[in-house]
């Protein structure tokens, strides 16, 4: 497995994975394992952040542990460093809502959007399951296409719902969305993967029907590289993958503008939506996974905190 | 060691590079649209169009370039010269036929000297042991010399060529010499035509063709710039005068060079004396009609030249025919006693009209008739008459044996025994009269006009006699179906044949005047009678000149010149016949075979014995196309010959310019195969950028 070094990244120690190699492995599970056990090694961090009070076991401490967790009374009597273990209870739902219209299936190299989109949600719900959370998932385009509810057990269909979505139609938001805010009954997170092709408003009213139900959103925006910077296409026109429309390009005038328009949009976006106090990750498909795990997960941290 | 190019003028064809160029510039590749996730941000941005410029792919820009220019040098058929190998030649390796053009218009000026001397290099380059062959060719070829070793007989076959009066055929003797060439087992063999290729030399769509592997070098005779005018035709034009005819001759004459002819001269030559001389100047490529005049009596026959001055090309300068008098048609009108004196007055006129040819008609009362009456007789017309009996019926018999025709018109005045059956010369035998009157009048019908004595009923819409009211008609039975060539609406024998010996006799049923019928009232009359008669009268049209390459039956030439039938009947019996040619050779002709091959320009006489001491003479002229010396592409012409692929391989014919060198012309095998493989390779690439780009 090639790993590569991201220096560019804020997450220091951390080992990233090309995900060009991830599409290698046939299997989504060992996907999501491979990048969540690199991650977690890298965090050095305990796999269970559960908040539960019900006491479980003491185990040795171990540099790195957090010191607040060292049970005083047992160093009384043993004169030894001992933490205290809790049993790990379900803490949240995780729904991952996923964009398979034809526009994900765009790719330049070896990984399409929607290959990103499936491990970068096949890891957060790995991720979530070894945090106890219950993970479910929603494929949309311009309408729900499938569901699988929140659960400790359904990961299993998760996983396989993920490698069997296939982009056959065009993206929507608007009725994808109020479908999921009415469907999801306890509160939670939802975690909505896609290209973002929709105008900001849209967006924004779409999910303010999951902020008001009390969900905490956050959302990937995933493009790949040919998308942020025109690609230097021999084709004299370009025609969108999800209407067929087609429209002449004249690359030398409109590669400045369309990169332009480009951050423009990704800039409303992720000040709109923070203003909404919504969090707004953007990924390029050549970015590691790993990267946006720690986004996820540095998120969910502050998420519990200030709850 | 060189190369050139046999059609260089495919070269033009890299300006075809200007092609791959202009699309690579210009394409608007619409069918490969680039598949995009989302026009969103696209669309809002103001697109100014216009079209790319920028070269895309450079290196299938290049070769498709190369291609082009490959396939432009390949239709070029490039060659190579390499110095023939002599040690490789020695022996019998070389086989070269020597093709020499001795057509007329190799008589001009130093054509003839230039394509001997270039002949005689082409012996002179043989190795020891080379053989070579030399043909001679204008319309026809000749093997002056087989394939030999031996060089001096080559030389002496040259030495004894001379150029002729034919028009010139190239492709027969490219074939010709590549026949000889068919069978040799040389390594080398070749061919030299020398000629001064003129471009009337080859028919379209016939340049000749070649056994693979035989190399053509082509020798090409350089004219100078020569004035040349010529005497393409001369018609005639007759018109009855008194006891003669005034013959009008009108000569053509045309400047076939570019050069202008100032103050030639122009004569009229009669019998060899000179009539008439007049100064002409023409333009280049004018041309100009002369007429002349003659007025010559019956049975004149006179040798007429026209000619011009000298000029580059001295064999076209003449025109030679022979004239006659006015040629008649013996007419002898045998008529009842008591008949009224009008009563062939119709038939008189008829024939009466036109002098070419003429019908001289003498009457006789049958009772009158005498033997030299019947003798001096080219058609007999026995009008409403009895049949003569006795001697007179013998002769008239022996008569039409001879040949003579005899047309009867049978009426009420067709009275006696007729000669039917075997022993007799009427098709049938004669009934009685039928009357026909009123709503029953007859008509015509069901004329045979195939038939030469109705010949003028022939053409779509030359009418028939069909109109024509009959309204009596004698019966003629036991007439076979196909000697019946036209019958009244009630089917009885209007018109019919029979043939006695060599003659014909014609029998029709009712009048040639209006006394039974409104026939000479009809318009169709006057053609009806004079062919019928002509064709009785075995009447041929006099023939004034024939070309150079013609084959003249004499004794059908002789028929039809006034006064010959004496000569045309010594020729059918199979005479000794000489003939002495216009350049004064003599030969005896095959006894029954009065065949002529025309091949000199000028008056050839015949000489028959029996033919009454009178010599037979007829003219003959070069065809015009041979005077026409503009020169056709060489090129062209050897890369349109056939070349026959022989049994081991697929070599083809080749050409050079140069005695001592060896041509190879198959690097445009070559490289058509390099240009199929980088079609190849282009479709290849092109197939994987189009569908790397859909991929993307």
């Amino acid at each position: 497995m090639k790993l590569t070094r991201d220096t560019a990244t804020h997450t220091p120690g951390s080992r990233f994975i090309d995900p060009q190699v991830l599409t290698r492995l046939s299997s989504l599970e060992l996907i999501a394992k491979t990048v969540v056990s690199g991650f977690i090694s890298g965090l050095h961090r305990a796999p269970y952040l559960g908040l539960s009070t019900d006491f479980a076991e003491h185990r040795a401490y171990m540099p790195g542990d957090d010191v607040r967790r060292i049970d005083w009374r047992v160093y009384g009597r043993t004169d030894r460093l001992f933490l205290r273990q809790f049993q790990a209870e379900t803490n949240t739902n995780l729904t991952i809502a996923l964009d398979i219209s034809k526009s994900m299936a765009f790719r330049s190299g070896t990984v399409s959007k929607l290959d990103y989109g499936r491990f970068l949600a096949a890891s957060i719900g790995y991720l979530s399951l070894q945090q106890r959370d219950r993970v479910g998932l929603v494929t949309f385009d311009e309408d729900l296409v499938t569901m699988v509810p929140p659960s400790i057990k359904h990961f299993d269909r998760v996983l396989h719902e993920l490698e069997t979505a296939t982009p056959t139609r065009a993206g929507g938001f608007e009725k994808p969305i109020a479908t999921i805010a009415r469907t999801l009954g306890k509160r939670g997170i939802v975690a909505v993967i896609s290209d973002l092709y929709v105008d900001p408003k849209v967006l924004l009213d779409s999910l303010a029907e999951l902020r008001h139900r009390g969900h905490d959103v956050l959302v990937f925006h995933i493009l790949d590289s040919h998308e942020v910077t025109l690609p230097d296409a021999d084709a004299r026109q370009f025609q969108d993958m999800e209407s067929g429309a087609r429209l002449p390009v004249v690359h030398e005038q409109m590669r400045k503008s369309y990169a332009s328009a480009v951050a423009e949009h990704r800039e409303t976006l992720h000040r709109r939506l923070g203003e909404q106090r919504i969090d707004y990750r953007f990924f390029d498909t050549t970015q590691p996974l790993d990267h946006a795990l720690f986004e996820y997960l540095t998120e969910r941290q502050y998420r519990i905190r200030v709850r | 060691m060189g190369v050139g190019l046999i059609a260089p003028l495919f070269l033009a064809g890299l300006a075809a590079v200007a092609i791959p160029i202009l699309v690579h510039l210009v394409r608007r590749d619409e069918r490969t649209s680039f598949a995009f996730p989302s026009l969103m941000f696209l669309k809002a941005i103001p697109v100014r169009e216009h079209r790319r410029r920028t070269i895309r792919h450079w290196w299938l820009l290049a070769l498709r370039c190369l291609i082009v220019a490959l396939l432009s040098f390949a239709f070029a058929k490039p060659f190579i010269e390499r110095a023939a190998n002599s040690a490789a030649t020695s022996g019998n390796d070389r086989d070269r036929v020597i093709v020499l053009d001795r057509s007329l218009s190799m008589q001009s000026a130093s054509r003839w000297g230039q394509a001997l001397k270039m002949a005689r290099e082409s012996i002179d380059t043989l190795d020891d042991g080379d053989r070579g062959a030399l043909v001679l060719f204008d319309y026809e070829t000749l093997l002056a010399q087989e394939l030999t070793a031996d060089h001096g007989l080559l030389r002496g076959a040259l030495a004894n060529a001379e150029a002729g009066d034919g028009d010139t055929d190239l492709a027969g003797a490219v074939t010709r010499g590549g026949d000889l060439l068919e069978k040799s087992n040389a390594r080398v063999r070749e061919i030299v035509l020398v000629s001064d290729f003129q471009g009337t030399a080859v028919e379209a769509n016939h340049n000749g063709r070649l056994p693979g592997g035989v190399v053509i070098i082509p020798r090409a005779v350089v004219a100078g710039g020569e004035a040349n005018a010529s005497i393409a035709a001369v018609t005639l034009a007759r018109k009855a005068l008194g006891s003669g005819d005034a013959v009008e001759l009108t000569a053509r004459i045309l400047n076939t060079s570019p050069l202008a002819i100032v103050d030639t001269d122009l004569v009229m030559e009669v019998d060899g004396q000179q009539r008439e001389r007049r100064i002409l100047s023409l333009d280049p490529g004018e041309s100009r009609d002369a007429v002349f005049r003659l007025v010559l009596a019956a049975d004149e026959l006179v040798r007429v030249r026209i000619g011009l001055g000298d000029d580059g090309l001295q064999a076209d300068n003449s025109f030679h025919l022979l004239v006659n008098g006015p040629s008649a048609i013996a007419t002898l009108l045998l008529e009842g006693r008591g008949a009224a004196p009008d009563k062939s007055l119709h038939l008189r006129q008829a024939l009466g009209q036109g002098a070419s040819p003429g019908f001289r008609i003498t009457s006789r009362f049958v009772s009158q008739l005498r033997g030299s009456d019947i003798q001096n007789a080219d058609v007999i017309v026995i009008d409403d008459a009895p049949i003569p009996g006795g001697n007179l019926g013998d002769d008239l018999r022996g008569f039409v044996h001879s040949g003579g025709g005899l047309l009867i018109i049978a009426a009420a005045g067709s009275q006696g025994t007729w000669p039917g059956g075997e022993q007799g010369i009427v098709p049938g035998q004669l009934g009685p009269t039928v009357a026909r009157s009123g709503s029953e009048v007859g008509r015509l019908l069901r004329m045979d006009a195939l038939h030469p004595a109705l010949a003028a009923f022939a053409g779509a819409d030359s009418g028939d006699l069909s109109a024509a009211q009959i309204s009596r008609y004698r019966t003629l039975t036991g007439v076979a179906d196909n000697a019946v060539l036209a019958s009244y609406d009630d089917g009885n024998v209007a018109i019919a044949e029979r043939a006695v010996g060599r003659g014909r006799v014609l029998v029709v049923t009712t009048t040639l005047d209006p006394s039974w019928n409104t026939l000479a009232l009809q318009p169709g009359y006057l053609p009806f009678v004079q062919e019928a008669l002509k064709y009785l009268a075995s009447h041929v049209p006099a023939t004034h000149s024939v070309a150079v390459g013609e084959t003249l039956d004499l004794e059908s030439y002789a028929r039809g010149l006034p006064g010959y039938a004496r000569v045309a009947a010594a020729l059918s019996r199979g005479a000794v016949t000489t003939l002495r040619t216009p350049s004064g050779r003599q030969r005896h002709l095959v006894p029954g075979e009065a065949f002529v091959d025309v091949r000199e320009a000028g008056f050839y006489e015949v000489h028959v014995s029996g033919g009454g001491g009178r010599s037979l003479v007829f003219a003959a002229n070069p065809l015009p196309r041979e005077f026409h010396l503009t020169p056709l592409d060489v090129d062209s012409f050897i890369a349109d010959i056939d070349v026959q692929i022989d049994s081991g391989g697929t070599e083809q014919g080749i050409s050079t310019r140069d005695l001592d060198t060896v041509v190879d012309q198959r690097a445009w095998w070559f490289l058509l195969l390099a240009c199929a493989l980088l079609l190849a390779l282009d479709t290849l690439f092109s197939n994987r950028l189009s569908s790397s780009v859909m991929r993307s």
